[in-house]
């Protein structure tokens, strides 16, 4: 057992004295690695912002339910009741129809009795739902259109199952970038190890002569792919969190200018570790297909 | 005990490099391979070493047969080999000691016990004040010494030779050639080729080839000089 955590330990030397014996190329490595995981991570962060904004949306999400210029009082505290007993409504609010009448004015900044002889809006309820579940928003409308007292319902929340399914088309399209990068990541890591095992041929070589297995010549090998796919995860951490940074420090500008509040959230550390995790499983596997591959094409040469 | 029988080695697109050649080779026997270039001497060797498979025949080692030898029984089969090449094999990018490690690596031996067979190993070479230099800074002699402390430092039952003098003058050949002789004193098997049979004054093997086939094997008694 020893034995063997020495020999992991000798493996983890040599490859570590590849990597800073080729110190631009390795830079280089981390470097494109890292821009390449940028991509779908940038994508990510952005999904994310977009996705925490319309979180908070659908927590605004209304129906506005109007009723009728006619109806009694016991009606309203009876339709009262059955609003307060469904548990998809967070919140509650009745505007009597002059109070509406009066915000409009207010509003729009018109006398409306100047032009208008009655008013014309009706009382309503506005209802604030936990839900933007279609089945169960069309259940609550049909239960509250069998009130006579209702004249008519509008559901506000539409567009926001809209947007939910071109965040889910987004995050679709995020998914298959990140498959597609990962992919192109273990070509340009496979590549470079390939490049290596050519470069550390001699070295191969006399191993060969000297009774070394595949394992033992390969797994320096890997932990190059390991170092690559880290530092690689670690660059683009760095880019993310730099991008995050910038963004935000312009900010407050962009506030000033339109008003609200811009401020771009950091990915979680899970999606980093997760990312790093990735970066280090393709280094991994995309060495090990390469140099298994070199070492049976310098075997058939030699 | 080494043994080969009726072996024959053919390269792709090449002429036989080996044609039926037969002998044996007793455990610390000091065993010369002669012949003129082409006349499969390295070939031989790496036969012999199990760096590659004979085309047809039998070359057998402490009981196993080279020949029909798993890659896994032929990793464990070439521990046993210590073997030095005209080119020396060197690892350029790595100093004196870190060449003559690699092979303890292969078999495990790290820490203490590696550095104190490294040491001895250099000594043996006399080159145990050079352990930090890299190879490219040695001289032509100390290469070839450098690459037999490597051959030697995993205590190898048999060591070969493919022209380890052949690019020195005679100083640091004979050098060379006294350090094989003082491991053959001692039990080890070695294998030596060269294109000449040298005059010394010791009892050994010669075994000569001509165009890959066997034309001398046979037991030289004390050549010692008249």
């Amino acid at each position: 057992m020893i034995n063997y955590l020495l020999n992991q330990l000798e493996s983890l030397r040599v490859a570590t004295r590849r990597l800073f014996y080729a110190k631009g190329a390795t830079l280089m490595m981390f470097i494109i690695i890292g821009i390449t995981m940028c991509l779908p991570m940038s994508a990510l962060l952005l999904l994310e912002n977009v996705k925490q904004a319309s979180s908070q949306i659908e927590y605004q999400a209304e129906v506005s339910v109007f009723l009728n210029d006619e109806y009694t009082k016991e009606e309203l505290i009876e339709f009262e009741k059955f609003l307060k007993e469904q548990p998809i409504i967070n919140k509650t609010n009745f505007e009597k129809k002059e109070e509406a009448w009066l915000k409009l004015q207010k509003k729009l900044a018109f006398d409306g009795k100047a032009l208008i002889e009655k008013n014309p809006l009706p009382d309503s309820f506005y209802l604030s739902l936990s839900t933007l579940d279609q089945n169960e928003i069309s259940f609550l409308t049909k239960e509250i259109q069998n009130f006579s007292i209702i004249q008519d319902i509008l559901i506000d929340s539409a567009w926001v199952n809209k947007l939910n399914s071109i965040l889910n088309l987004i995050q679709l399209i995020v998914n298959f970038l990140g498959l597609l990068l990962l992919i192109v990541l273990a070509v340009i890591i496979g590549n470079t190890i390939r490049l290596q095992t050519l470069s550390n041929k001699d070295e191969i070589e006399v191993s060969k002569l000297i009774g070394a297995s595949n394992a033992f010549i390969r797994r320096p090998f890997l932990y190059t792919g390991f170092f690559y796919g880290l530092g690689g995860a670690l660059v683009s951490t760095a880019i993310i969190k730099l991008m995050v940074y910038v963004f935000n420090l312009y900010a407050y500008a962009i506030e000033r200018i339109l008003g609200f509040n811009v401020i771009l959230n950091d990915l979680q550390m899970t999606h980093y570790f997760l990312m790093t995790i990735s970066c280090i499983a393709i280094g991994w596997i995309a060495s090990f297909f390469s140099s298994t591959r070199s070492l049976y094409k310098l075997k058939n040469n030699s | 005990m080494i043994r080969f029988d009726q072996v024959y080695k053919r390269y792709p697109g090449y002429q036989e490099a080996l044609q039926n050649v037969s002998f044996e080779i007793s455990p610390g026997e000091l065993v010369f391979v002669t012949g003129p270039s082409g006349a499969g001497k390295s070939t031989l060797l790496k036969v012999l070493s199990s760096i590659e498979k004979p085309s047809s025949g039998t070359v057998m080692f402490e009981n196993f047969n080279l020949g029909q030898a798993k890659d896994k029984t032929l990793n464990q089969i070439r521990k046993k080999f210590g073997m030095v090449f005209q080119d020396h094999k060197l690892l350029y990018d790595r100093n004196c000691f870190e060449n003559v490690a690699l092979p303890l690596a292969v078999n495990n031996i790290f820490g203490q016990e590696a550095e104190k067979r490294i040491r001895a190993a250099l000594d043996k070479v006399g080159l145990l004040n050079k352990e930090r230099m890299m190879p490219i800074t040695l001289s032509g002699g100390e290469q070839q010494r450098l690459a037999i402390a490597r051959a030697i430092v995993c205590r190898p039952s048999v060591i070969t030779a493919d022209e380890p003098t052949g690019n020195l003058d005679q100083a640091y050949a004979n050098e060379i050639m006294n350090i094989f002789f003082s491991f053959h004193q001692v039990g080890v098997t070695v294998i030596i080729s060269t294109h000449e049979l040298p005059n010394i004054p010791m009892r050994f093997k010669h075994i000569r080839l001509e165009n890959g086939q066997l034309k001398i094997n046979q037991q030289t008694y004390d050549q010692l000089p008249a």
